[in-house]
């Protein structure tokens, strides 16, 4: 069978190619594999070059020692803070406080963290009693921050030791930059199956896919995992809005400000994902129907021409939406295209677009492969056995879930009765349309 | 026999009874069967109350039990004072006092007393067995009473009188007598008392938990929920009295609907720290020092009564182990017989005037404590002290208990001093066997005098009690 879709495949003439696989070779490579690696290669080489610029923003750092307020709002997590803690007490950057806002527990979480505040390892630590969701609990820590810059942190993580300082350069290298996105990575990738496709998920789309869209000057999403923010900024947007996706509603707010929004590779950052197929199906849904709430509906003025219109804001919302939302449109389309024209081959046809797909996913961690040895970081080589799974990963369960939550949100705007907020919450971001 | 019904009553500021020959020195001579209460004016009640005192430390349960009768001249008493009497009299203008008003129920108490074996009528100045007395012979429990006036907070009236400074506590003695199964207990509060000086008079404040100000603002938080703005109230007080978003402008106008108050914090105003944790801090009225809240001794406040061993307690008194343990040791004699062989010592002397005999009186003040103390050790504690005495005393040396804590020896043929000195070595001895074996000390209060014909026993012995 192998063997004959092969054959298949080398008597096709260059159109025929495009013709059958144009999904692949026209939009996917094209974005995924072609635009990243030019980028990277030129993006790499020109990061060496700037390395007397890093120093030198280091140097002014721990001049000015700016402090920084890590914030971490959350509800229930009482049980990894102390972990935190400690990965925080080994940064390189000391000059920092940490600030925990417990979104009405009904676990330990107040007893936990009293006891490390007594203890001066927490330096202020608010209980709301009644849950008001991420964006209430990430205001309040706002509210009482001190520092020069915010630090959005989950409580679930932790970070390498010179994690801190790294994310601070970029403000120092461009007063420009309104807030940086660390480098996000799966700490638990050995728990499991999921965990595992994640780490490669993770690193192509996060390390790999955001440097370079940063680099292009179109990232639109500063991980609420963990993420840093000037506090200047933050406070006259008054914060976060309604979530769920409220990092990447902030994100596009600093744009539209005005302010550039980057990613840092090298600030990195461990957090535990869902381990089970039904949980990350769930937390992709949410994801995934924030993106149409955020891009389509609040933010559609980015989309049209106004005052404040600017190409990169523009292209970063496009890129999202054409990518994500349209592409899924084009399956549908290929999809029908193979039963009419082509239902003779649809074996051939699947064998070898899995195949196009699996190399598409070994240049892409050959990416990152790349990536992690010139930032000097360690190599994640085992991960390449997972590979050929990805195209099933990414490809259809992914899509599955995504399809899903656009049809679902679109239709019934599911989101505003997401249990994510608290009902109050929801019913009024519903009634005013946000 | 037919008792007069108010034989004493004690008028013009207490000082003496109207039959002017009694007064308190004299009140062993009193023929207490014939006394169905005493009456004490109590237009000034702390007179009145220091006249209760003197009753009530008296040793004899004649009179420490007797019913005592405050007789005011207003409705209005203030003061937990006025409860330690059992009965409080109104007199009605100039009016010669109405022996009919008198409760009859003191009758009762009268009955109980007179009930008391004959052995257990002499004097006693056993503090425990003295509140198990006025207990049961009442037929009622210790009730506390909160006061200001004690800087402990609490009172329990009936009994507080019994006591003088030296004593022991009321509240601990009442709680040993509760561990002997004496007494059951009931709480009736719990309070927080200063652990420098005991006081419940406490100033309760939160301060600041990073520098310990207690200048702190009180920061309420608001949530709007449609925005998720959540800041200080403060902050969206910018329209008077309406609330309005500072990021969205709009008007709050429902708690619970469109915004709520999701917490307060304490902010410092010295030190900007914020937290919800204040760290509450007692300052004390007594001694001023601070204390925090969680460092405070916080104890039950009970109310107790009597168990039927305690019952049985109060009528045939409390053996204790020292008195037991002399007894056997050193052939105690009563005290009536020793106040025989010391008159006639006396007379002896008198008659001959060649020889010279001595009394020394010795007083372990707190042996109770110790015996509370130390429990079972406690036997071991006393075989010892009996040792010491049978090491000191002669053949001739005749010894008497007064009390658990207070003997009475009579040396003949002994100068005070030579009875001085003995009496030292004697507290030399007792102080090195605590001090080596049991790692405290005890007070030992001591006293040698000659004996004459004008010695009273009795009342230089409750003249030493009372010194
Ligand atoms: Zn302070
Ligand atoms: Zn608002
Ligand atoms: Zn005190």
């Amino acid at each position: 069978m192998i063997e004959q879709a092969f054959v298949f495949f080398i008597n096709l003439s260059g159109w025929q190619l495009l013709g059958y696989f144009w999904p692949f070779f026209m939009i996917d490579m094209v974005r995924y594999v072609l635009l990243e690696g030019v980028v990277l290669l030129q993006y790499l080489p020109q990061r060496k070059r700037k390395a007397a610029l890093y120093a030198a923003a280091r140097q002014q750092l721990f001049r000015e020692k700016p402090l920084v307020s890590v914030i971490v709002p959350g509800k229930n997590e009482g049980r990894y803070i102390p972990k935190l803690v400690q990965t925080l007490r080994q940064q390189s950057y000391p000059f920092y406080e940490l600030i925990v806002v417990d979104d009405g527990s009904d676990d330990a979480t107040p007893q936990i963290c009293r006891e490390l505040e007594r203890n001066g390892l927490i330096d202020c630590f608010i209980r709301n009693e009644i849950r008001g969701g991420k964006a209430s609990a990430a205001n309040t820590a706002l509210q009482f921050a001190k520092g020069r810059y915010i630090v959005h942190i989950d409580a679930d993580s932790y970070m390498e030791r010179d994690a801190l300082e790294t994310i601070l350069l970029p403000f120092l290298m461009d007063a420009d930059v309104g807030c940086v996105g660390g480098d996000v990575r799966v700490a638990n990738y050995e728990d499991s199956f999921a965990a595992q496709i994640q780490r490669i998920e993770y690193s192509k789309s996060i390390m790999v896919g955001r440097t370079v869209a940063s680099h292009l000057g179109i990232l639109r999403i500063v991980s609420g995992a963990y993420g840093a923010f000037r506090r200047d900024i933050l406070e006259a947007i008054h914060g976060w809005d309604v979530g769920p996706g409220l990092d990447g509603d902030i994100t596009l707010k600093i744009r539209k400000m005005g302010f550039k929004v980057v990613h840092e590779p090298a600030s990195v950052c461990y957090t535990n994902v869902p381990t089970s197929y039904t949980k990350l199906a769930k937390q992709r849904y949410r994801w995934d129907k924030s993106m149409i709430r955020f891009r389509l509906r609040k933010h559609r003025d980015i989309l049209w021409p106004s005052e404040s219109f600017r190409s990169s804001n523009f292209i970063t919302v496009a890129d999202n939406l054409f990518f994500n939302l349209l592409l899924d449109i084009k399956w549908v389309i290929y999809f029908f295209q193979i039963i009419q024209l082509s239902s003779g081959y649809i074996a051939f046809l699947i064998i070898l677009n899995y195949f196009f797909y699996v190399c598409a996913n070994l240049v892409q961690w050959l990416f990152s492969a790349m990536m992690l040895r010139s930032l000097n970081q360690k190599p994640m080589y085992q991960s390449i056995m997972f590979i050929p799974l990805m195209p099933i990963y990414t490809g259809t369960y992914l899509r599955l879930i995504r399809t899903f939550a656009y049809v679902m949100e679109l239709l019934h705007k599911r989101s505003y009765v997401d249990r994510w907020n608290p009902w109050k919450v929801s019913k009024i971001a519903k009634r005013n349309k946000l | 026999m037919m008792k007069q019904p108010l034989q004493l009553v004690f008028a013009q500021n207490n000082r003496s009874l109207l039959q002017a020959t009694t007064t308190f020195e004299s009140l062993d001579k009193v023929d207490w069967q014939q006394v169905s209460c005493l009456l004490l004016d109590a237009t000034d009640i702390s007179t009145a109350y220091a006249a209760l005192v003197k009753l009530r430390q008296n040793s004899l349960p004649h009179c420490y039990l007797r019913p005592v009768v405050f007789v005011a001249n207003t409705e209005r008493h203030n003061g937990w004072q006025w409860h330690a009497a059992d009965a409080v009299l109104v007199l009605q203008g100039e009016h010669l006092l109405d022996p009919a008003l008198v409760p009859d129920n003191l009758e009762t108490i009268n009955r109980w007393i007179d009930n008391l074996p004959q052995q257990e009528r002499g004097a006693d100045g056993h503090l425990q067995v003295k509140v198990l007395r006025l207990l049961a012979s009442r037929q009622t429990s210790a009730e506390p009473q909160a006061t200001p006036s004690n800087y402990n907070g609490y009172v329990y009236p009936l009994l507080q009188p019994v006591f003088s400074l030296q004593d022991m506590g009321v509240m601990q003695t009442l709680g040993f007598l509760e561990q002997q199964n004496l007494l059951s207990a009931t709480l009736f509060d719990r309070a927080h008392f200063c652990i420098h000086c005991d006081s419940a008079f406490l100033n309760f404040k939160e301060t600041c938990v990073a520098c310990g100000s207690h200048d702190l603002d009180v920061v309420e938080l608001v949530h709007h929920f449609s925005c998720g703005f959540t800041a200080d109230i403060t902050r969206f007080k910018a329209g008077g009295d309406a609330l309005i978003c500072p990021k969205c402008d709009k008007h709050l106008r429902h708690i619970g609907v469109d915004y709520d108050k999701p917490s307060t914090v304490n902010k410092c105003r010295l030190c900007q720290h914020v937290s919800q944790d204040g760290n509450v801090v007692a300052k004390c009225f007594n001694c001023d020092c601070s204390t925090e809240a969680r460092f405070l001794d916080v104890r039950r406040i009970n109310s107790y009564k009597l168990t039927s061993v305690g019952l049985n307690a109060a009528f045939y008194g409390l053996k204790t182990y020292f008195t037991d343990i002399l007894e056997n040791e050193l052939q105690l004699l009563s005290l009536r017989e020793f106040e025989l062989f010391a008159n006639a010592e006396a007379a002896r002397i008198a008659r001959y005037g060649k020889s010279q005999s001595a009394l020394a009186v010795v007083r372990f003040v707190g042996l109770d404590k110790i015996q509370m103390e130390l429990g079972s050790k406690a036997k071991q504690i006393f075989t010892e002290l009996a040792d010491i005495f049978k090491s000191i005393l002669r053949e001739t040396d005749i010894i008497t208990a007064y009390n658990e804590s207070m003997f009475a020896i009579l040396m003949p043929e002994t100068s005070q001093n030579n009875a001085a000195l003995a009496l030292n070595r004697l507290q030399k001895a007792v102080e090195q066997l605590f001090s080596e074996n049991f790692d405290r000390s005890l007070d030992i209060q001591q006293h040698a005098l000659a004996v004459t014909s004008e010695l009273q026993v009795r009342d230089a012995l409750e003249r030493f009690l009372n010194q």
